[in-house]
């Protein structure tokens, strides 16, 4: 009953949508005040209603509801309750649900908040904002609806897939689709600009509260996800140029590029047309992500049964938007007013080389990501575009942004002054280097790339202490950027440390012992134990570094029997200077018979800073709406 | 295995890499040599898993990916060059094999376009520039 | 004249860079719709062996002590090689139709690919031996010389030693009626 219920919800959720979309912008069009007031309700009301439907579809997971179809497929009776909740959007079609939960609280949150924005936009935006939630509740109802139910009801369901029950994975996709969503209310409030007249140039600034929102949950949400690919998958990478994550680093790195040069816009009104360009564009890069994810064309060597419906539902939804704003951009962008004229060294300059190096990186993420499967549609021919290739592009367009982003923030608007900013610097230069040496002598000259990237790093965080230093009195207004590029300096320092990981690949049999380098393991013993849901064995192992003991370490390997899949459960110990990696494999027979256990031991330099600076970055944007939040509501 | 069972693919989060089978049945051993170890690392790094979705054979947890790194230590300790090793690879398994695309044909545009990228971006700030110099 | 051309399109540049991205994205989602429409994604056919020489495969041979199959003591005749396993399950489907190539008699030489050789025995015993004779690839490596990606794989080699055909999956009656008999009886 509960589900039919969720289900009409979202039915009517489709029809508020659609008073949403329309209503709004006539009221804006003819002028009528109480139109364009009923956005706000329809706003409101939509989300409410989506609320509904997903809580109604939480209730038969939680329920063990084997009548829905979504349920059986991807519940268990025997299932922890933590995975039951994160079940809901582990499907395509709940996490669409999911997608558009968020897509409509966006929607209320543009109704709700900073009260002072001008009555017109926020009418347009969110009629904007309405139609892009007609599309995506049309594209659950008719290709993708959660609620189906079956036919006699089943007792027991199919189960989650293992890898998809671990708290890593369960949450995260929440802040990633918090992150991918987010722009669209960027995209809305751009698009409501355009489609005002004589918008006014500080009209720009309503974006920022929105755009930072969604840029720090995508960096939340994307460091999540890399954070479960090191733990769960069992080798110690934690970032592998996937497709899948490409798609959502794409708006990442459009986002990124829009908040600094939205920031340029509020405070020197320069780049308007620019910066609502890159509102439009952070989105349709979101929407492509979502496209590629969901239209199966990415499934390629093994094609996995995916409605083609769906792929074109998308495609439509992503060509319409997009293609609407960009015709909107075309038409009315030469109209917006000019810049200011600054000089080219400068803040502005500074924001713009930061553009166009991100720009230009996010450029060739997207081509490479396309390009085997434009080649293979066009030609039929075969190439794959993969990790090494990333590395040798992407990665070296974005260092210059690094190395710039510690003078870029010294730098006076309009006209600034280089020799002053390296006089103040000559101090950071000089630690950098040193320290940078000194990593040298620690790592050796495994990596070029790595070695360069880790002084990068030490340099962006002993940059952002200096400029911390010399602002200590008056911090908390640059806090924001503080925080962003010290967060990322720490990113880049583990980011590098991976570089200088050393594997070992080894067979052990218990009680036996190994000496790998410094460190000495030893395999203690091996147990059979028993989970919720899985049966695992467990090895016990002792890790010795320079003779002093470290740690007992107990990696698992899991079987999950009614997926009939399992998993390696890796254990992980940490100084935060570097972590013991150890994972056991399956079993294996040697040559003379002898049963031993494959075992994988990585000792990763530095490699938990990525993680704890996207934290700090993330919070660094947090800071920023709260502060544009709060600043503003003072007289 | 491979064509039997047939990988599940999630479409839903971030990551599709979903192991085969839980490691390997042959001992997979590092080579003594920590240089040549280091060399069969790199290798396969360049190298697709030819039966998952776009992993390295180094990340990969299917059997033939498995099989493949061994391959690899046998080959270098059999003297052969790293380039050889993706030779006789791509001969088998054609261009898809390799991570990093060659420089060819079919992939100029995608090795050249960052490049131009760069190049009109930078064009373009150069002439704004200069037409604002003169106009302002 | 050019003066005047070049403040006119100086004065037109903002209105026409603005259809840019329009231009660029419209593209992207042309090709996009054609990549939608060719089916899914990349279609990966590993083939690149064929009209190819063979490779060189020595392995022992199952149920011989010792003994052991060289591709190359094949030369001057045309025969087929088929990689299976007693595990895998789509190569138990299309064992009927080897069977039925041995009884038109077809060479066919059979690569137990990473089994061991009781598990191979007992499956041929009950299945039927349709292999003239059967190499034991427990390591998988002269699967990767074959270029295979899973089990079962057919190829064709004809007397030159040169491979003529290779289909990766179970064989089908549509497979051999249409695409491996006309190619063995095409070879001399």
């Amino acid at each position: 009953m509960i589900i039919e219920l969720g289900h009409f919800a979202v039915i009517l959720a489709l029809i508020t949508s659609l008073l949403q979309a329309s209503l709004p912008l006539i009221g804006a069009r003819k002028n009528i005040l109480s139109l364009m007031m009923a956005g706000r309700a329809a706003a409101f009301t939509s989300f409410f209603l989506v609320v509904f439907g997903f809580f109604a579809l939480m209730f038969s997971h939680v329920t063990d509801d084997f009548s829905v179809m979504n349920v059986v497929m991807y519940s268990h009776t025997q299932k922890p309750l933590l995975y039951k909740i994160s079940g809901v959007w582990a499907s395509h079609e709940g996490s669409m649900l999911l997608w558009v939960l968020i897509l409509t609280g966006f929607g209320a949150s543009l109704a709700k908040f900073v009260p002072e924005m001008p009555i017109i936009l926020r009418a347009q935006a969110l009629a904007v904002q309405g139609m892009i939630g007609f599309g995506f509740l049309g594209f659950i109802l008719f290709t993708s609806n959660p609620f189906a139910r079956v036919w006699p009801p089943l007792a027991e369901g199919h189960d989650l897939n293992p890898l998809l029950q671990d708290p890593g994975l369960a949450f995260h996709p929440p802040f990633l689709y918090i992150g991918y969503v987010g722009f669209s209310s960027v995209f809305a409030l751009a698009a409501g600009l355009l489609l005002t007249r004589d918008a006014d140039a500080s009209w720009v600034k309503w974006l920022r509260p929105w755009a930072l929102a969604a840029w720090s949950s995508l960096t939340f949400g994307i460091a999540m996800g890399s954070w479960w690919a090191y733990y769960e998958l069992g080798w110690g990478g934690w970032w592998f140029w996937d497709p899948v994550e490409n798609a959502a680093l794409m708006p990442w790195l459009a986002g990124t590029a829009l908040v600094h040069s939205l920031a340029a816009t509020h405070q020197r009104l320069v780049f308007m047309r620019w910066t609502i360009l890159l509102a439009v564009v952070a989105f349709s890069l979101s929407l492509l992500g979502t496209f590629l994810v969901r239209s199966g064309i990415l499934t390629s060597v093994h094609t996995f049964a995916v409605d083609p419906a769906r792929g074109v539902f998308v495609l439509a939804l992503l060509a319409l938007a997009v293609g609407g704003a960009l015709t909107l951009y075309a038409w009315r962008a030469p109209a917006l007013p000019e810049s200011p004229i600054f000089a080219p060294i400068s803040r502005e300059g500074g924001i713009l080389l930061n553009n166009l190096f991100l720009c230009t990186a996010c450029a060739t993420l997207v081509f490479g990501t396309l390009y085997p499967l434009l080649l293979n549609a066009f030609d039929g021919e075969i190439v794959s575009v993969g990790a090494p290739y990333f590395i040798a592009t992407v990665i070296p367009l974005l260092m210059p942004v690094a190395a710039l982003m510690v003078i870029g923030p010294l730098l006076q608007w309009h006209q600034g002054d280089l020799h002053q900013i390296f006089a103040r610097l000559k101090y950071a230069i000089g630690i950098s280097f040193l320290l940078a040496l000194g990593a040298i002598y620690f790592v050796g000259f495994k990596s070029i790339l790595g070695l360069v990237a880790l002084a990068l790093g030490i340099w962006v965080v002993i940059g952002t202490l200096v400029n911390f230093y010399d602002n200590r009195n008056n911090y908390i207004t640059i806090l924001p950027r503080l925080l962003a590029h010290g967060g990322l300096g720490v990113a880049i320092i583990g980011m590098a440390g991976s570089a200088f990981s050393v594997n070992y690949t080894l067979t052990m049999k218990p009680h036996q012992v190994n000496e790998l380098g410094s460190y000495r393991i030893e395999l203690a013993a091996l147990d059979e134990i028993k989970g919720p849901n899985y049966q695992a064995e467990r090895g016990m192992f002792h890790v010795w570094h320079n003779n002093e003991f470290i740690a007992t370490m107990t990696p698992e390997q899991r079987f999950y029997p009614v997926q009939g899949s399992g998993v390696t459960d890796v254990a992980i110990e940490t100084n935060l200077l570097r972590d013991v990696y150890l994972a056991l494999g399956g079993e294996q027979e040697e040559a003379d018979g002898t049963k031993v256990r494959s075992v994988r031991f990585n000792i990763n330099p530095l490699v938990p800073w990525i993680w704890i600076g996207a934290a700090i970055m993330a919070m660094g944007g947090v800071c920023s709406v709260w502060l544009s939040l709060t600043r503003r509501a003072k007289p | 295995m491979i064509k039997s069972a047939g990988l599940i693919f999630i479409l839903m989060g971030l990551f599709l890499l979903i192991p085969l089978s839980v490691w390997a049945m042959s001992a997979e051993n590092a080579l003594p040599d920590p240089a040549q170890e280091e060399r069969a690392e790199k290798v396969g790094s360049e190298l697709r898993c030819v039966v998952c979705q776009s992993e390295s054979i180094n990340d990969s947890q299917a059997e033939m990916a498995h099989d493949m790194r061994i391959l690899i230590r046998e080959k270098i300790k059999g003297g052969w060059t790293d380039d050889q090793i993706l030779g006789y690879l791509r001969d088998r398994y054609g261009d898809f094999i390799l991570l990093r695309p060659p420089f060819q044909t079919n992939t100029y545009v995608l090795w050249l376009l960052p490049f131009g990228f760069l190049m009109l971006a930078a064009g373009l700030l150069c002439l704004l520039f200069r037409r604002r110099a003169r106009g302002g | 004249m050019n003066k005047r051309l070049g403040a006119y399109l100086m004065k037109k540049a903002p209105h026409m860079l603005a259809f840019v991205p329009l231009i660029v994205f419209g593209l992207m989602i042309l090709a996009l719709a054609l990549v939608l429409e060719q089916g899914s994604g990349e279609k990966v056919k590993f083939t690149q062996l064929v009209d190819k020489p063979a490779p060189t495969t020595v392995l022992p041979i199952l149920g011989k002590n010792q003994k052991y199959i060289s591709t190359q003591d094949w030369k001057e005749k045309k025969y087929i090689v088929n990689f299976f396993a007693s595990w895998c399950v789509p190569c138990r489907e299309e064992h009927e139709f080897l069977l039925r190539l041995m009884e038109n008699n077809i060479a066919v030489i059979g690569i137990a690919y990473k089994d061991n050789s009781k598990a191979v025995r007992g499956f041929l015993r009950v299945a039927g031996n349709p292999f003239r004779v059967v190499g034991e690839d427990t390591t998988g490596h002269a699967g990767i010389d074959w270029g295979i990606t899973g089990v079962p794989e057919t190829y064709i080699v004809d007397k030159a030693g040169i491979i003529r055909y290779h289909h990766s999956g179970p064989l089908t009656d549509d497979i051999i009626e249409r695409e491996l008999l006309p190619t063995w009886r095409d070879l001399k």
